[in-house]
């Protein structure tokens, strides 16, 4: 019985999911309509499930004082106080914010949140995207090497698109551009169609395998 | 040993050493060029792809009052890219008079949602074009959910988000008036940085609903659009910073895309120039090394 519920269960939503991409039926959209919301509630509840576990293995990790325990400590410290930041700030514009705005709530830009949003968060991502250029650069020198006909055709193809998608290659000869356009249009479309249809089969495969119960991915872990 | 280090000449050991740098020296001449051409700005003619041309072709075929699904999906992390994109975008829909209708499945792209209509509606109320949060646009906020959240946008806006990123019912609000559906969309915008965004936007709502859709992307994504772009699923799409700055070209109002556009073909050229060095090296010393009789 504890297998055959979530196995109907996955079939009986699936069915419905795709009855609704294909029916016009008021009946079948009605329920698949319900179903889509149920999914957004539940996978709404896994970011709950993430905070929790979040805390329960970095909480366990610093009482234990494991390896890079500090960092965990920093982690779990500024995850709450941009919580608290964030109640405050729903604070100040539900409570605080419906008392001045005639019953409505108002929108606040300079709360602690946001403070710390835009000179904490934001500074911080923007800083490691940022890094990527310099792995990228160091990456390319050591990767990029013409050792077998596959490897000289990748280079040479890096190194048409890297110099025609920016505007010093049309500076240095006007080919650079439509000739980097050409590969992305063309080779890359198809490789790219390729990949994505083959993807494509293999979802739909392994859809029909869940709905049928003979994969049965959320009965494992 | 003594005998190798005699025939192995100067050239060669340079060769072998530049093979081999350090990635830190990589790092320091990368942050050199950046460094030097922020402080030296050099301007450089853009020129504009088809694909860019025909998502401003797009927007600009939109009549006043049409409604705009303006999803953005990115955070803080991709701004040097998307934030160029997102602004250009915003303001020509806001001066067409469209209706901007924007959430987000990204839990951090809320906020980069109200920093863009706090820069943007306050660029046009300096210029005397007063546009009015819940009437002219309207902040969704976050939903979670990914692909789900798609489908569950698509077959109700008010039911997927009772409220706005305010705590407004969207019900109540003017610009959630008569409509509630895809089907009711003029045109449907992701700028997006990855997974959830313009790929799942295409196969949840733009196939299913036949809605006009356009997306702006980080460069590193955008040739996953090229089928989409072909097929007509996309109507065009930026790429990156490059595709900002022929956007700015567009709307006439060169910006922030536009002033990196130099430093950017700086450190590609760069790039290329390092990896063309490494390989007349690494060829160099191969030959070299084969002259010896060393087997390779």
């Amino acid at each position: 019985m504890r297998n055959k519920i979530p196995v109907f269960i996955s079939a009986f939503v699936g069915i419905f999911m795709i009855l609704k991409y294909f029916s016009t039926y008021p009946a079948i959209k009605r329920v698949a309509d319900e179903l889509e919301q149920w999914g957004v509630i539940t996978l709404s509840f896994s970011i709950v499930l993430g905070v929790l576990n979040l805390i329960k293995i970095n909480l366990k990790a610093v009482v234990e004082r494991k390896k890079d325990w500090g960092y965990k400590l920093l982690l779990l410290v500024s995850m709450f106080t941009m919580m608290i930041a964030g109640g405050v700030k729903w604070y100040l514009e539900e409570v605080r914010g419906r008392q001045v705005n005639q019953g409505l709530p108002l929108a606040v830009h300079d709360s602690l949140f946001d403070f710390m949003f835009d000179h904490v968060y934001f500074p911080l991502s923007a800083t490691i995207f940022a890094l990527l250029a310099f792995y990228v650069a160091s990456a390319a020198f050591r990767a990029f090497r013409a050792k077998n006909l596959h490897a000289t055709l990748l280079l040479i193809a890096a190194v048409i698109v890297m110099i025609g998608r920016v505007p010093v290659g049309g500076a240095i000869w006007k080919g650079f551009p439509w000739l980097q356009e050409w590969i992305m249009t063309w080779p890359n479309t198809a490789g790219q169609r390729a990949i994505q249809i083959g993807a494509a089969i293999g979802m739909i495969a392994t859809g029909l395998r869940v709905i049928l119960g003979i994969e049965k991915p959320y009965l494992k872990g | 040993m003594t005998e190798r280090n005699d025939k192995v000449g100067i050239w060669e050991r340079w060769l072998s050493a530049f093979v081999s740098l350090d990635r830190r020296w990589i790092f320091l001449i990368v942050a050199s060029v950046v460094v030097f051409f922020l402080i030296v700005p050099v301007s450089m003619p853009v020129t504009v792809s088809e694909q860019v041309r025909a998502m401003y072709e797009t927007i600009e075929a939109l009549p006043a009052g049409a409604r705009v699904h303006l999803s953005i999906d990115y955070g803080p992390g991709s701004e040097a890219e998307l934030w160029p994109q997102h602004i250009a975008i915003l303001r020509q829909l806001l001066e067409k008079d469209c209706k901007v209708i924007c959430s987000s499945l990204w839990t951090d792209g809320p906020p980069m949602i109200e920093k863009a209509f706090t820069v943007v509606v306050g660029q046009l109320e300096k210029e005397g074009k007063k546009k009015v949060r819940g009437v002219d646009y309207v902040n969704l906020g976050f939903k979670a959910g990914d692909r789900v959240a798609i489908t569950k946008i698509g077959s109700s806006f008010k039911e997927t988000f009772p409220t706005d990123y305010q705590g407004n019912p969207t019900s109540a609000l003017p610009i959630m008036q008569g409509w509630d559906t895809y089907r009711d969309i003029d045109l449907l915008i992701t700028i997006a940085v990855g997974d959830p965004g313009a790929v799942e936007y295409i196969q949840q709502a733009q196939s299913r609903y036949n809605i006009p859709m356009v997306a702006g992307v980080t460069a590193v994504i955008s040739p996953q659009l090229y089928p989409y772009y072909q097929s007509r699923n996309l109507r065009g799409f930026l790429g990156g910073l490059a595709g900002a700055a022929e956007y700015e070209k567009l709307v006439g109002r060169p910006g922030y895309a536009t002033r990196g556009m130099f430093i950017q073909s700086a450190v590609h050229l760069l790039i290329v120039g390092l990896v063309l060095a490494g390989n007349v090296a690494q060829f160099a010393l191969w030959s070299m090394r084969r002259k010896r009789g060393e087997r390779l």
